[in-house]
């Protein structure tokens, strides 16, 4: 009952503030592009609808019409692409992000709670993966994986766990001197139920809010690998490969704005959206705005 | 007599810190009865609390038990496997701590935290386990603990904390419980109460408490037999009116003569001089030399035995006599 209540007085926190609302709505509006994609536009080949289908024979881009709202380009659709390419946003920031999260969540809280040679050897692992740049690293990775999202998924993977890693160590560190710790190990409980349900609870906060910060970037940086011919084969509906498209005409920008504007528009949107939610969670979490 | 449920013979406890080994706790020894309550006083930093982590194991990576033995029914403490030992604490050994207000978990409600333990060791369903809480807060005196069972630790004050904690402790129904200063962090009519609660629920489930605490009022209202510890050390070990009556030891003397007196008019307390000597470099031969008034040429250099001075009274020094005699003196109203 009482959990009830603060998850309603979360909610209605949330409600109440008029940028996470914005954020809310916006994200709510690509989970129904997302939900509906079939419908909204309903592709050729059903075995392979994130192939965008070919309409035309013409590789330059063809203004939009009322059959290609978005205009064409290289001979497809853009509309198809942008909105087929929702799903292919939020299969790379829920996977990729929540897989790195759960790695750095294992090794940070490893490190920080057993201490010792194994904190040690961890943190400088996560130092070593660190100090590689981290948009270079995911393009050797892709260049060693092999084209295709599911590699560019990979390498966005093994290059951003760090940072989560870091940061519930440190909030660990922290949690693990209180005295709930030592009265729950002199009660007898074991090493793995301490960090699962008492420090982790107590630390996770800071990494959810970063969590769905990353979501958006997340996007970006797999549409810069993309544009940069890493990432998704061409002709998959993603933002990136669209934008890629577009590469070959950028000193004719007047023709092909529409080959921009509209992949373009739906990531900043999409990243909006997750940063706005991001930060109305962090207040909501943050202890000294909680009284208000 | 019974048989001790609990013995712990000359433990030794050390930490390796980059300054070099610390001795904290250096050769200890007791024995706790069941349903009786042994104290261990001393100042701070004196090994009080690293012998109930040591009993528990519940050392830092840092520390280690170098010597000793603890021995519980028969077994070894210190040579259990830790899924063994794990099965020991809380449900044979339970231990309370000095702040309720962070012993605790924030996210959780005192229910939870209750049921956890019982869940864990008794291996009883959920509904089970909740009608203990309920039972456990209600013996701990928490008014309405219906209702209190579903609240967060903030929700409640102090006092409640601690009584919460108490209920935690004893609801695996422990034969030992360490307290380790678990009034220190009240105000004096909690401590009060939280000593009253204590001691009734230890006639009721009839468990042994080691009461560690650096207040010898504390150690009046509630100990049977009391261990004095310093600089690691245990330098007296005695019944509770013996230690009171007639302090062997020169630190337990000079704490005595500490206490302030209704029968006499005194201007000012007498203080035992100097201060606890560093932990790195202790001195050689008896470690209270350094403080002691009825120093001789030989405390500098030989450590004094924990001997038997009668009636399995134990005192740590070669003069006891010399003590025995400022005693008299001091509880005829003169200064020494």
């Amino acid at each position: 009952m009482k959990k009830q209540n603060e998850f309603r007085r979360t909610l209605r926190k949330f409600y109440r503030n008029p940028t996470a609302l914005m954020g809310i709505m916006l994200l709510l509006f690509f989970v129904v592009i997302a939900i509906f994609t079939p419908f909204i536009a309903p592709p050729q080949d059903t075995s392979n609808p994130y192939n965008m289908p070919r309409v035309s024979w013409r590789p330059v881009p063809i203004q939009p019409t009322a059959d290609h709202p978005f205009g064409l380009i290289d001979g497809k659709d853009i509309f198809y692409g942008v909105v087929w390419g929702t799903r292919t946003a939020f299969r790379i920031g829920l996977i990729v992000s929540l897989v790195s999260t759960l790695i750095g969540l294992i090794v940070g809280s490893v490190a920080a709670y057993f201490g010792g040679w194994l904190d040690e050897v961890l943190m400088r692992i996560t130092d070593i993966f660190m100090s590689m740049p981290f948009l270079v690293g995911a393009m050797v990775m892709t260049v060693i994986l092999g084209k295709g999202l599911d590699n560019v998924m990979l390498a966005l993977i093994i290059f951003g766990w760090m940072q989560t890693a870091r940061l519930i160590r440190g909030n660990i560190l922290q949690a693990k001197e209180e005295q709930y710790v030592m009265a729950a190990k002199a009660l007898g409980i074991n090493h793995g139920y301490i960090i699962l349900k008492h420090l982790l609870p107590n630390t996770i906060f800071p990494v959810i809010v970063q969590v769905s910060m990353r979501m958006g970037s997340l996007v970006i940086t797999a549409a810069a690998l993309s544009f940069l011919g890493l990432g998704a084969e061409p002709g998959y509906a993603d933002w990136g490969t669209i934008l890629s498209y577009s590469r070959d005409y950028i000193t004719n920008i007047t023709d092909t704005w529409f080959t921009i504007v509209f992949p373009g528009v739906a990531m900043i949107l999409f990243v909006l959206a997750w940063n706005l939610v991001g930060d109305a969670l962090r207040d909501i979490f943050d202890p000294k705005m909680r009284s208000k | 007599m019974e048989n001790p449920l609990l013995q712990v013979k000359d433990l030794k406890t050390y930490f390796r810190t980059e300054d070099g080994l610390v001795k904290a706790v250096d050769g200890v020894d007791f024995e706790v009865f069941p349903g009786k309550t042994l104290g261990i006083v001393g100042e701070s930093g004196c090994g009080k609390s690293v012998t109930s982590l040591s009993i528990m194991r519940l050392l830092d990576e840092k520390g280690y038990v170098a010597g000793g033995e603890v021995l519980f029914s028969g077994q070894d403490l210190l040579k259990l496997s830790e899924p063994k030992m794990r099965k020991i604490r809380g449900n044979d050994i339970a231990m309370i701590f000095q702040e309720p207000m962070t012993a605790l978990n924030p996210v959780y409600t005192v229910g939870d935290q209750i049921m956890e333990a019982v869940a864990l060791h008794q291996k009883k369903s959920q509904s089970q386990s909740r009608k203990v809480a309920i039972d456990m807060l209600q013996k701990v005196g928490i008014p309405n603990p219906e209702k209190r069972v579903d609240e967060y630790p903030h929700e409640l004050s102090g006092g409640m904390r601690q009584r919460a904690m108490i209920a935690m402790s004893l609801s695996c129904n422990p034969k030992v419980l360490i307290a380790d200063e678990p009034t220190t962090a009240l105000d004096v009519t909690i401590q009060a109460q939280i000593l009253d609660l204590m001691r009734g629920l230890q006639k009721e489930f009839g468990m042994a408490i080691i009461m560690i605490t650096h207040d010898l009022g504390v150690i009046a209202e509630t100990a049977d037999h009391v261990v004095v510890m310093y600089a690691g050390k245990a330098v007296e070990y005695t019944d509770t009116r013996t230690l009171f009556k007639d302090p062997r030891h020169p630190y337990s003397w000079g704490l005595m003569n500490a206490l302030p007196r209704l029968d006499l008019d005194q201007e000012s307390l007498y203080n035992i001089p100097g201060i606890v000597p560093d932990p790195l470099s202790f001195p050689t031969g008896c470690k209270f030399h350094t403080r002691c008034p009825f120093l001789e040429p030989i405390c500098k250099e030989e450590e004094p035995p924990l001997k038997d001075v009668g009636n399995g009274h134990l005192a740590r020094c070669f003069f006891i006599e010399k003590v025995m005699e400022a005693r008299r003196k001091s509880k005829a109203g003169e200064r020494v």
